[in-house]
């Protein structure tokens, strides 16, 4: 509609006006307001809400499964960058990723599969400082955002890999090791 | 009555059955996307509904942070409602997040439970109580008694329901008893730093933040915490590396700080040494994190996520980030038109200090910029400037509000009718014969009154400051202006006579007044109000002979366009519209009743139908869907 109108400008200039003035004017009847950038910046992406997912994933045993996938459209936090270097890295994150192989998009966020709790205790310096208690659950369910899946899209999680067997108190984290590779899904395209 | 040139053909009322079905079509593809996982049981008691406790915009904008009620019987809900409003202040006057409060929405989920309080098992040397709750609250989760939790899935699906936009919730429980849970849906009784502990994981869960402290089970009941492994945090407030250029938060080390600012002497144990900045926050890398004494470094010596003191730089950082896309400024619709060379209020939310105002007004040249304008006046939900004196022009301008100190993010551009201010001598069309000007549309773009002018007899224009005024009428055939008003014309009257030979179609009202000065006259246009001349467009036949169709009605123009579907195989097609600014279907204009154009090339035999339309394209300007333009394609 509004392409149409724009180009209507043009039709209106043509021949059929009989004096400049008319022409001038008329041209400006069928004008759509289509506003340049701010004046001398740039805005960054600012697009607003966009078409996005919750995907509900569950864990289990040392495995995930995606649960349900719902839209919804709202503004979504900015995507992560890994640190600089090659890795390895620690930690839990997710990708979105494209056929092509590019991530679309990212988030580090807390390890969803440990269940954690801290409670303040008096410190050595009369600092209140966090006493852990942690558990790895037998299954657990969480939910992540992530933009709407185009056809090809990959979601992958990384993370600690937990050992089928594993449950209960975590007297110490998951073993030294660099997060890896701990799911992959075929998304398809959000509908 | 609508229009539309649009190249696409919009199926008319005529091929209903078409939209119908199309439709049907994308309402199931809808709902088989977003029908809810199903719903594990729920325990005893109901939801009672949601409440937005802090406002700052649409639930699609903001980040949506939900309190939701555990353990509260009916008669409780108020002091639910006073817990959640006590977090809801805690958080906002924790920074970094005062500072971006208006990025949040705060909701209040009121759940009412059969029984107060959780499950306290006796295993864990709880109390033993049993309790008959919504969600099932349970201490005493893998034999740690302040192990939280909550039936997840009834958790998810309630607040999926309430509001699908959530980003993080927090389920507070009705115990005094210590204890929670983390998560995107974290849990946490009301017992001693409760608010504390909640914030920490909101740092985890939200924002993706590591535990900066340097052991794990405690200092001393640690036996393996002496080094970290030589591997990198994805987390952005930890880190093992030491070479300052490859920090991740190097941007904000301190000038005057050592890299590494503090080494752990002996990594067999805990490094309690105070602060060697005392009373200053110094952002450099102070060794001792991430559950680890050495080869793991935070950023300050004390930060929320190390020992719930407040968040230390690094980390207010990494939430400003994670709020910034949430920050947009959001514009109201101006509630009244913009009235050049006054002071206006603009409403929404979101607003800043650095918030400034670019304005664009419809014209014959194009959409003329102006601005930036710094406001006069400006909160996070009201900002007033002073709208230049400008040209009217069309009698349309769009604003949008773009906050300098903040990303200049920008908000959505509103569009408002501009009118001139009567006292500073500037016309304004008003009414026309007693129609009003049409609210603002964006696409439309241009001041309209839905009404027809009959040529050859009277017009009266409604307005303010007519002074010495003349009336311009543009056609398609150029202005048939400047009239002269009637006798009897007042600052807000003016009534003119349109000559029976004005064409029909289009015609578009303009005052213009005249002011005598030393150095000429001086001339000053009013708004230019588009309206119809003569007839709206109608189409009461349709003849062909060979490959010319004759179409005949009322109102045709030499501008007048027309959209063409015909039916092709099982789809339909408009040949017509615009392409390139030009007509696709030429039409050859023998009179205001009638018009001709041969069959386009790429027609189909069959069925046809076409809507007339003139520019510029307004409301009450086409033929529509009148069912006489319906014919068949020879």
């Amino acid at each position: 509609m509004m392409a149409a109108r724009v180009a209507a400008r043009t039709f209106w200039a043509g021949p059929q006006a009989d004096s400049v003035v008319a022409a001038t004017l008329l041209a400006a009847l069928v004008l759509a307001v289509v506003p340049p950038p701010a004046s001398g910046q740039t805005p960054p992406d600012a697009a607003g809400p966009v078409a996005a997912e919750r995907v509900t994933l569950a864990f289990e045993r040392g495995s995930y499964a995606i649960v349900s996938r719902a839209a919804v459209t709202k503004v979504l936090p900015p995507s992560d960058a890994l640190p600089e270097g090659a890795g390895p890295f620690t930690g839990f994150w997710f990708e979105l990723r494209a056929a092509s192989g590019s991530t679309r998009y990212r988030r580090v966020i807390g390890d969803p599969v440990l269940l954690v709790w801290e409670a303040p205790a008096a410190g050595p310096g009369g600092t209140r400082d966090p006493v852990r208690a942690a558990a790895v659950p037998g299954g657990r369910t969480f939910t992540i955002l992530i933009p709407a899946a185009r056809d090809g899209d990959e979601l992958l999680l990384f993370g600690p890999l937990y050992a089928p067997d594993a449950r209960g108190v975590m007297a110490a984290p998951p073993a030294p090791a660099a997060s890896l590779e701990v799911a992959r899904f075929a998304l398809p395209r959000t509908p | 009555m609508t229009s539309t040139v649009a190249g696409d053909a919009r199926p008319s009322a005529w091929f209903g059955a078409h939209r119908t079905a199309r439709e049907a079509l994308l309402a199931f593809a809808v709902l088989c996307l977003c029908s809810a996982p199903t719903a594990a049981l729920a325990g005893g008691g109901h939801v009672i509904g949601v409440t937005k406790i802090v406002d700052h915009g649409p639930a699609s904008a903001r980040y949506n942070l939900v309190v939701i009620a555990e353990g509260f019987r009916e008669g409780e809900q108020a002091d639910f409602a006073a817990r959640a409003s006590e977090y809801a202040e805690y958080l906002r006057t924790t920074a970094p997040f005062g500072a971006w409060w208006h990025t949040i929405n705060v909701w209040r989920l009121d759940v009412a439970s059969n029984e107060s309080g959780a499950d306290d098992p006796a295993d864990c040397g709880g109390t033993g109580l049993v309790a008959d709750t919504y969600f099932d609250a349970r201490f005493c989760n893998y034999g740690i008694r302040r192990l939280l939790i909550v039936d997840a899935s009834i958790a998810r699906a309630v607040l999926s329901a309430q509001v699908p936009e959530w980003d993080q919730a927090l389920v507070i429980v009705n115990s005094t008893v210590y204890g929670g849970s983390g998560g995107s849906i974290a849990v946490t009784s009301v017992g001693t730093s409760w608010k504390d502990v909640a914030v920490h994981e909101f740092g985890h869960s939200g924002f993706g933040l590591a535990d900066e402290y340097q052991y794990w089970a405690g200092c001393g009941s640690d036996t393996d915490r002496d080094h970290h492994p030589a591997y990198e945090p994805s987390e952005p407030n930890v880190t093992t590396q030491t070479d300052p250029a490859l920090v991740k938060w190097r941007a904000l080390f301190h000038p005057d700080v050592p890299l590494p600012t503090m080494t752990n002497p002996d990594c067999a144990q805990c490094d309690w040494r105070s602060n060697p900045y005392p009373g200053e926050v110094r952002v450099g890398l102070y060794e001792g994190a991430h559950y680890y004494h050495c080869d793991a470094y935070r950023p300050a010596h004390s930060c929320m996520m190390r020992s719930f003191g407040p968040f230390c730089p690094v980390c207010r950082n990494r939430i400003e980030q994670t709020l910034t896309p949430f920050a947009r400024p959001l514009l109201d619709p101006p509630a009244a038109p913009l009235r050049a060379g006054t002071p206006a209020t603009l409403t929404g939310s979101g607003f800043s200090s650095g918030s400034v105002v670019n304005l664009w007004v419809s014209a014959a040249a194009g959409a003329v910029s102006y601005g930036p304008y710094a406001p006069s006046a400006v909160t996070s939900s009201t900002l007033t400037w002073n709208v230049p004196a400008v040209d009217l022009a069309q009698g349309y301008a769009s604003v949008r509000v773009v906050n300098t100190d903040a990303g200049y993010l920008v908000s959505e551009v509103r569009g408002a009718l501009l009118v001139g201010d009567a006292a500073a001598g500037v016309p304004t069309i008003l009414a026309i014969n007693g129609t009003p000007l049409a609210p603002p549309e964006a696409s439309v773009g241009l001041a309209h009154a839905d009404t027809v002018v009959a040529r050859g007899g009277g017009v009266v224009l409604v307005g303010t400051g007519f002074v010495d005024a003349l009336v311009n009428v543009f056609t398609p055939e150029g202005n048939i202006g400047p009239l002269a008003p009637a006798p009897g014309h007042t600052d807000t009257h003016i009534g003119v006579t349109i000559p029976a030979s004005a064409p029909a179609g289009p015609g578009t009202f303009q005052v213009v007044n005249r002011r005598a000065t030393p150095g000429g006259t001086v001339y000053t246009n009013s708004n230019a109000v588009a309206t119809v001349l003569g007839a709206v467009p109608t189409i009461t036949g349709i003849t062909v002979s060979g490959t010319t169709i004759t179409v005949r009605g009322t109102g045709f123009s030499r501008a007048s366009v027309i959209n063409l579907f015909n039916r092709q195989g099982s789809g339909v097609v408009n040949l017509g519209g615009l392409s390139g600014g030009a007509p696709r279907v030429p039409l050859t204009f023998v009179s205001d009743t009638q018009v001709t154009f041969t069959r386009p090339a790429g027609a189909a035999a069959g069925p046809a139908f076409i809507e007339l339309l003139n520019p510029p394209f307004i409301p009450f300007a086409s033929s529509g869907s009148d069912p006489d333009g319906a014919f068949t394609m020879p």
